[in-house]
C-alpha cells in the first residue's frame, strides 16, 4: 500500500539570506498513524509543516517531492491544491490568538471550511461547526461561536483551531506546536483531546514540537530534525530507550537526566 | 464616548469661529466691495454711491460690520449677495445640492475604485498587474485635476463628442421631459466632472490600500486563511480586507476638505452651477456676503468629516484596544 505522504528531498532554501533550512528531508506517513517531528528551535519543523501544504512565504523557496494521496503537492495547480488543503489535509498553528482573524466571529471561522469547500450550505455548515465546537469541548458552545478571538481564552481559542481542522474529517492533520502557547494544565487537555479526536477518527497525525514529552505520549513513532535534516527516525520506545544520534541522544537526556545518568 | 462628542463639537465650533474671522479679516485688505463695478464709473453721482451703500451697511467701520455679520450668523442670516440680486441663503440652498452630488459621485466613484485597484495590486503583488497599476496611480497622485479636466473635456466632450464639455443640463426646454430622462441627462453632464474629480481620490486610496493589504497579508490569521483551502480572492475579500479597510476609510474625512477644493476648480472648467462655481463667481463679483458663507460652507463640511471620521475609526476598530 501506498503511504498516506510520502516526502522527497525536501529542501527549503532562504535565498535572500543565502541559507538552507531543510536540507534534503525524507519522511513518511500511513493512513492513521501518528508521527511527532522532535527539534529544537531553528531546526526547520514550522518550515517543515508548512512547506507540506505549500504555504511557505513568498521568501522562502522549496524543492523537492511532497506526495499526498498520490499528488505531488508541490505541482498541483492552485484550485486543485486549494481543494486538498483543509478538507483532506488540515492544519492546526501554534500561536491561536494571531492565527484567528481578529474581525470574524469564531463559529463563522470554523463554518466557512465547509462552505468554501462547497460541503454544506451556511447554516448548514453553522451548525456542524458549533457541534463540533461542543464536542472539543467549549462549553456554551452556541454562545461561544458568536464571540470574537480576543474573547476566548487561550485555550478555548486552540480548541476553535483544532474544530476548524477536523470539520471536513482530514485524512491527515498537521499540527505545529498546538500547545506550546498555553499553560500546562491547558496544554494536557488539549493534547488530550487531540489524541481522542486522532483515534475517533482514524486520522494520521504529523505533531511538531520541540517538547520530547508532548510527543512521546501522543506519537507512536518519532522523528528528530536537526539542522534541516532527519537525523533519527524511530518507534518512540526504541528512541527513547536507545537514541542512536549524538543530537536525539542529548535531547533524550534532556528529559531523563537521573534516569540514563544512573 | 458622549464626552468624547462635546469636546469634538467644542472642538468644531471653536475652528469655525476662527475660520469665520480670519476670512471677515482678511476680507478687509481686499479691494472694493458688491457695488464697486456698477456704482464707482464717474458719471455715477456720489450721493447714489452713498445711498447703495449705506442700504446694505458697506459704510460701517469694518468692526461694527463684524459684529452685524456675526450676530445676524446667529439667527441663521447668511445677507444679501448682490451679484445674484437675491438672498446669499437662496443662493447657497440652489448650489449645496449640485456640489454635494458631484463631491460625493466622485468620494464612491473614487474610494470603489480605489479600494478594487488596490486588491488587484495586493493579489497580483509585484507582478505585472500590480507594476503597470503602480504607475498608473502615481499619475493619478501627480495628475493636476485641472489638466485631466481639460483633457477630458477637450477628447471625450469636443473631438468626440460622447458627453457635454460643460453645464449641468442639455440646453432646451428639459422641464418637460419626463423625471427619468432629466436624471439620465442629469448623469450624462455629471459624468465627467465627477470621473476627473474621481481619478485623483482613486489614485490615493489605491496606493494606500495596496499598503494595508500588503501589511495585513503577512499575518498567521491569513496563513489559517490558506490553510483551510480558501482560494486567493476570497482570502484577500474575507480576511484581508476587512482587517485593512479602516486606515483607508480614515482618508474619508481627509479626502473630502480637499475635494471641496478641487471641485471649485473641476465646477469652474466645466461650468458645472455648484458652491465652487458660486465661489469663484463672488470673489470675481466682490460679492463678499457670499464669499463668507461659502467659505464658512466648505468650512463647517471638513470639520463636520473630520468629526464623524473620527467616530467612524473609534466605532470599527474598539477590539484593538481590548486584546490582552
Amino acid at each position: 500500500m501506498n503511504p498516506l505522504l510520502s516526502v522527497q528531498d525536501l529542501h527549503v532554501d532562504a535565498p535572500g539570506e543565502g541559507r538552507s533550512i531543510l536540507r534534503g528531508v525524507h519522511l513518511t506517513l500511513d493512513a492513521g498513524e501518528t508521527v511527532g517531528v522532535l527539534g529544537t528551535s531553528g531546526s526547520g519543523k514550522t518550515t517543515l509543516a508548512l512547506a507540506l501544504l505549500n504555504l511557505l512565504p513568498p521568501a522562502l523557496r522549496a524543492r523537492g517531492r511532497v506526495e499526498f494521496e498520490g499528488h505531488d503537492l508541490r505541482t498541483l495547480n492552485h484550485a486543485a491544491l486549494c481543494a486538498v488543503r483543509g478538507r483532506r489535509c488540515a492544519m492546526v498553528f501554534q500561536e491561536p490568538l494571531t492565527a484567528l482573524n481578529p474581525r470574524q466571529r469564531v463559529g463563522a471561522q470554523v463554518a466557512e471550511v465547509a462552505t468554501a469547500h462547497g460541503e454544506h450550505d451556511a447554516a448548514r455548515a453553522m451548525r456542524s461547526a458549533i457541534d463540533l465546537l461542543g464536542r472539543t469541548g467549549l462549553t456554551d458552545p452556541g454562545e461561544r461561536a458568536q464571540r470574537f478571538p480576543h474573547q476566548l481564552s487561550g485555550g478555548e481559542r486552540q480548541r476553535v483551531l483544532l474544530a476548524m481542522a477536523l470539520l471536513l474529517d482530514p485524512a491527515l492533520l498537521i499540527a505545529d506546536e498546538p500547545t506550546s502557547a498555553l499553560d500546562v494544565t491547558v496544554q494536557a487537555q488539549v493534547l488530550q483531546l487531540l489524541r481522542e479526536q486522532q483515534r475517533a477518527r482514524g486520522m494520521a497525525l504529523l505533531l511538531v514540537s520541540h517538547d520530547l514529552g508532548v510527543l512521546a505520549t501522543t506519537c507512536r513513532r518519532l522523528l528528530v530534525l536537526h539542522g534541516g535534516r532527519i537525523v533519527e527516525d524511530a518507534p518512540t520506545p526504541q528512541l527513547l530507550a536507545a537514541p542512536v544520534h549524538p543530537h536525539a541522544r542529548a535531547l533524550v537526556d534532556t528529559v531523563r537526566p537521573a534516569e540514563r545518568r544512573a | 464616548m458622549t464626552r468624547r462628542i462635546v469636546v469634538r463639537l467644542l472642538q468644531a465650533a471653536a475652528v469655525l469661529a476662527v475660520v469665520a474671522t480670519a476670512v471677515f479679516v482678511l476680507l478687509q485688505f481686499a479691494p472694493g466691495d458688491p457695488f464697486a463695478a456698477a456704482l464707482d464709473g464717474t458719471n455715477v453721482p456720489p450721493s447714489v454711491r452713498m445711498e447703495w451703500r449705506a442700504r446694505y451697511g458697506f459704510d460701517l467701520p469694518p468692526a461694527e460690520r463684524f459684529v452685524r455679520w456675526i450676530g445676524a450668523l446667529a439667527h441663521g442670516e447668511l445677507g444679501y449677495a448682490a451679484s445674484r440680486h437675491r438672498p446669499v441663503a437662496d443662493v447657497v440652498a440652489d448650489a449645496v445640492p449640485r456640489t454635494l452630488l458631484l463631491v460625493g459621485v466622485a468620494l464612491a466613484l473614487g474610494f470603489a475604485a480605489g479600494i478594487l485597484v488596490g486588491l488587484v495590486q495586493a493579489r497580483h503583488h509585484r507582478r505585472w498587474p500590480d507594476r503597470l497599476l503602480g504607475a498608473l496611480t502615481l499619475g493619478g497622485v501627480a495628475m493636476p485635476e485641472f489638466l485631466l479636466g481639460l483633457l477630458a473635456m477637450t477628447w471625450l466632450g469636443a473631438r468626440w463628442r460622447l458627453f457635454p464639455v460643460a453645464g449641468i443640463a442639455s440646453l432646451g426646454d428639459t422641464a418637460t421631459w419626463p423625471a427619468w430622462e432629466r436624471a439620465l441627462d442629469l448623469l450624462w453632464h455629471l459624468a465627467l466632472p465627477a470621473v476627473v474629480l474621481a481619478v485623483g481620490v482613486a489614485a490615493r486610496v489605491a496606493r494606500h490600500q495596496r499598503a494595508a493589504l500588503l501589511g495585513v497579508l503577512g499575518e498567521d490569521y491569513i496563513r489559517t486563511a490558506r490553510a483551510k483551502g480558501l482560494g486567493e480572492w476570497r482570502v484577500l475579500w474575507h480576511h484581508a480586507l476587512p482587517n485593512a479597510i479602516g486606515p483607508v476609510l480614515a482618508l474619508l474625512g481627509l479626502a473630502l476638505p480637499s475635494l471641496i477644493g478641487g471641485a471649485v476648480l473641476i465646477e469652474r472648467i466645466f461650468g458645472w452651477p455648484g458652491m465652487g462655481l458660486t465661489l469663484f463667481d463672488a470673489l470675481l463679483a466682490r460679492d463678499y456676503p457670499l464669499v463668507l458663507a461659502a467659505v464658512l460652507l466648505a468650512t463647517v463640511v471638513a470639520v463636520v468629516a473630520r468629526a464623524l471620521t473620527d467616530v467612524v475609526a473609534e466605532s470599527v476598530a474598539p477590539r484593538r484596544a481590548r486584546i490582552p
